[in-house]
């Protein structure tokens, strides 16, 4: 078993790989009284065209979060029925890379955990069960599409990439949950839920040595490794379309820039990449920015204007977000206002101090820190032990030419205006 | 170990715990509700962020929050039956990981430092004002939200909830300068004022020094605090066209005459068996699990407002069929057994005791205990565990149907 110490906080996880590949994190905390479980399974909407053990498959959008439905059912019941007789909560949740089962309980912690396992890597779909569950995800799809700022999002996103298949929506649209069938279900699960596949996160009061020799033991009923490889078309740096202009029952005028960067083209690793991007998000737009100023002395926009990322598999996009009457003038105003940004050398170090504090704090809840601890498994495939350190080195020539590559990023952009 | 320091004009409510890495601080405003202070009131502390007499404005008031190591501050209002609460907060990192001497001090006196000299003009409160009406604007674009405030002011409007808590739009189109500098005179005089306060080992001189900033001179402290609401009887359908892909339905029901015990333990199970976020609550079974007609069916019971709310979205078609299996599933409660009460009790006992994992929650159950609205954790753990099925029972011969309002969705839904 490993140690990993969290450098300059006092904070350690344990890290075990069993034999069947599955990765198992735990963070003990005896200040909690929750036991919380995660389990991450690396599918999400983006991977529908694959390799697995050299075969190669294609399936419709949406079959991941149709999966994680129908994961819950078993021979006896479900999920669900079981977990509510034993007081604990149970959920899952499916993205674009990802679906995470979750479990959270106050007591009964091995057997809720053991049970977690077996039920999610141990199918049980039926002809009758799909159907059932597809008519739930459809009204779970209007209900999405009733919402115009997701539908936005979307289009946005459609703006952005060509291929990246992160462009779709998480659940499919309605005509691919129709056309899903019980092969979909079956190919999938078969190449993605297998433990190689997975990462369990364990957060709460636990007895390290005693959980993982229970993890053994349930290992040794071991299902073939697999080796899958996602085939994607190639997803050139240019955007798919630089502008569009559309209608819909919305009040406002609302407006997403997006700069598009492949950070393949920096020498920096992907934890490094996106640590100094969100420094230069916080720099541009955060709440000690000079955007805040001219948001409030200008009103050029309706309140602030949002910055946050948008991630494909190789490309990041620095997105915008904002409404205003005068939708031109005020993305002019926020593009020259980036491609004329200077990084000041004490806001960074200001911000640099701030985030040290942060990473104390982010210890406070041990569930939350494994909700944390599971983002950087799955974005990064380990846990970041030297946040501090990367901190206390940020480079002002780094930050710099990271900058200089948003400036001359391909750009898009799309507007939504009201029907009446 | 909790603690209550009393002061002239206000109380601090304190609790010592070595749960978490942080400190919170709250300064919870009582004032009764006022529909036409509600717009005023959220502009004026929106206000109280954006430009100040000693840190002039929003990005130095920032950058001297990140010079402190980035407190997590703000405020937040809400509603409590016929009370409006607005809270200002700030959670900021336990003093014994920072190496900097006076930083307690510091930090609370910038907090009272903000909230007492604030800068008003002409500027901000534009500024502000446009925030606010385009808030207003998304408020209505979302159709949950949108029925729901229909609902009630369909209902009743002088129903609180008929109204978001920003105000309106002619409210907020006609605030003046004289305004603001009113309602904040009004706000920090004469609002009921109790304090928050949870860290690991609050000692006495923090409190001195939250007691030497704080500044509060005038105000008089809560006494026999009662927010609850009468009840409104209506019997009336509702109903709205709006172009949305699907539909949404809001049931309402009376809960009169009950008792202290059943409005804060008997009711929360109720609501729990019959419309809590587990797949296995009864609404959820019957619509969602049994019939496929909907994605989620909850229950939502307030005590200060004596009802209960049931709420979903459904395709147009299957608005009748909702509506019948929601009125069976409540007059289903009567066949409540052993099974339904045990698995519910765990769901809620799990929830309360997750509550102490975090610091508002801690200090929000610490402040209504001291002022007797609820049971703490610990008695509400006791008394799920000594209740009887008759008890959740007798409830359904005192929950009447009031209305219902349905938003139906005429957009084509095709994708």
């Amino acid at each position: 078993m490993e140690i990993i110490n969290i450098k300059n906080v006092n904070e350690k996880v344990y890290h075990e790989i069993l034999p069947s590949g599955l990765n198992v994190y735990i963070y003990t905390s005896e200040l909690t009284n929750t036991y919380d479980m995660k389990l991450v399974v690396h599918v999400g909407s983006r991977d529908n065209h694959f390799k697995v053990n050299g075969k190669e498959v294609r399936i419709p959008n949406g079959v991941a979060h149709f999966l994680e439905h129908l994961t819950f059912n078993t021979k006896d019941g479900t999920a669900e029925d079981y977990y509510s007789k034993k007081g604990a909560y149970i959920n899952a949740s499916t993205s674009f890379d990802n679906t995470t089962y979750s479990c959270s309980c106050n007591d009964l912690f091995l057997d809720n955990l053991i049970y977690m396992l077996d039920f999610v890597t141990n199918p049980y779909y039926t002809s009758e069960l799909v159907e059932k569950e597809r008519g739930i995800i459809l009204e779970e799809i209007l209900m999405h599409m009733n919402d115009v700022d997701e539908k936005f999002y979307y289009k946005f996103c459609d703006n952005i990439f060509v291929n990246d298949t992160n462009k779709y929506q998480i659940g499919g649209i309605d005509i691919d949950v129709k056309s899903i069938t019980l092969d979909d279900i079956v190919n999938t699960y078969n190449c993605f839920y297998k433990k190689n596949n997975m990462d369990l996160v364990l957060t709460g009061n636990i007895d390290v040595n005693e959980t993982i020799n229970k993890l053994i033991e349930w290992d040794k009923k071991a299902i073939e490794k697999s080796i899958i490889e996602n085939i994607s078309d190639e997803e050139p740096d240019d955007v798919n379309r630089s502008e569009l202009t559309y209608k819909d029952n919305v009040s406002s005028n609302k407006m997403f820039i997006g700069y598009k960067v492949n950070k393949k083209n920096s020498k920096l690793n992907d934890i490094e990449f996106d640590l100094y991007s969100s420094i230069l998000l916080d720099l541009m737009f955060g709440e000690s920015s000079d955007m805040r100023l001219m948001c409030e002395k200008e009103q050029f926009v309706d309140g602030y204007v949002d910055g946050f990322f948008i991630n494909g598999f190789n490309h990041r996009v620095l997105s915008i977000e904002f409404e205003s009457d005068n939708l031109d003038y005020a993305y002019k105003k926020i593009d020259q206002y980036i491609k004329k940004f200077k990084i000041n050398i004490e806001d960074l170090e200001r911000k640099i101090k701030a985030s040290l504090a942060r990473i104390i704090i982010s210890f406070e809840n041990p569930e939350r820190y494994g909700s944390s601890l599971v983002n950087n498994l799955i974005k990064y495939g380990r846990v970041i032990d030297n946040y501090y350190d990367l901190l206390k080195n940020v480079d002002i020539n780094t930050l710099n030419d990271i900058l200089e590559m948003y400036k001359k990023a391909s750009l898009t952009y799309i507007k939504l205006l009201p029907k009446k | 170990m909790n603690k209550i320091y009393e002061f002239e004009h206000y109380n601090i409510h304190s609790k010592s715990t070595n749960k978490f890495k942080t400190f919170l601080i709250e300064i919870n405003f009582f004032n009764k509700f006022d529909f036409k202070r509600l717009a005023v009131r959220e502009t004026m502390l929106r206000m109280l962020f954006l430009n100040n007499k000693i840190y002039k404005t929003s990005i130095d008031i920032s950058k001297k929050c990140e010079d402190l190591y980035d407190p997590y501050m703000y405020f937040e209002r809400s509603r409590l039956g016929i009370f409006e609460v607005s809270t200002i907060f700030m959670k900021f990192i336990d003093p014994k990981y920072i190496n900097e001497e006076d930083y307690y001090d510091s930090i609370i006196k910038y907090l009272f430092n903000l909230i007492h000299n604030p800068e008003f003009n002409e500027e901000s409160l534009e500024f502000v004002k446009s925030s606010l009406i385009n808030e207003l604007n998304s408020i209505m674009d979302k159709p949950n939200k949108y029925a729901s405030i229909r609902f009630m002011s369909s209902l009743d409007k002088n129903d609180p909830r008929s109204i978001p808590l920003i105000g309106n739009k002619d409210d907020i189109d006609f605030l003046t300068i004289d305004d603001i500098k009113n309602e904040f005179n009004k706000f920090i005089n004469e609002s009921n004022i109790e304090i928050n306060f949870v860290g690991e080992e609050i000692k006495d001189e923090y409190i001195d020094i939250i007691n030497k900033y704080s500044n509060f001179k005038n105000n008089t402290k809560l006494i026999n605090f009662n927010p609850y609401r009468e009840t409104l009887f209506k019997n009336e359908e509702f109903k709205e066209e709006k172009e949305y892909t699907q539909s949404n339905l809001f049931m309402i029901f009376n809960c009169d005459d009950l008792t202290n015990k059943e409005k804060n333990i008997t009711m929360l199970l109720f609501n729990e068996i019959l419309g809590g976020f587990s797949v296995n609550a009864k609404l959820n079974y019957k619509l969602r699990e049994e019939n496929s007609i909907c994605y989620g069916v909850n229950s939502f019971y307030d005590k200060y407002d004596n009802d209960l709310r049931i709420v979903t979205s459904i395709s147009k078609e299957n608005i009748d069929k909702a509506k019948e299996l929601i009125f069976e599933t409540v007059n289903d409660m009567n066949n409540l057994d052993k099974e339904d009460m045990e698995n519910a009790i765990k769901r809620l006992k799990l929830g309360l005791k997750d509550s102490y994992n975090n610091i508002f929650s801690c200090a929000s159950i610490m402040l209504y205990k001291d002022l007797n609205l609820i049971y703490n954790v610990e008695e509400k753990l006791d008394l799920l565990d000594k209740i009887s099925i008759d008890e959740v029972k007798v409830l359904l011969n005192k929950i009447k149907y009031n209305s219902s309002f349905v938003l139906v969705g005429v957009k084509d839904g095709n994708n």
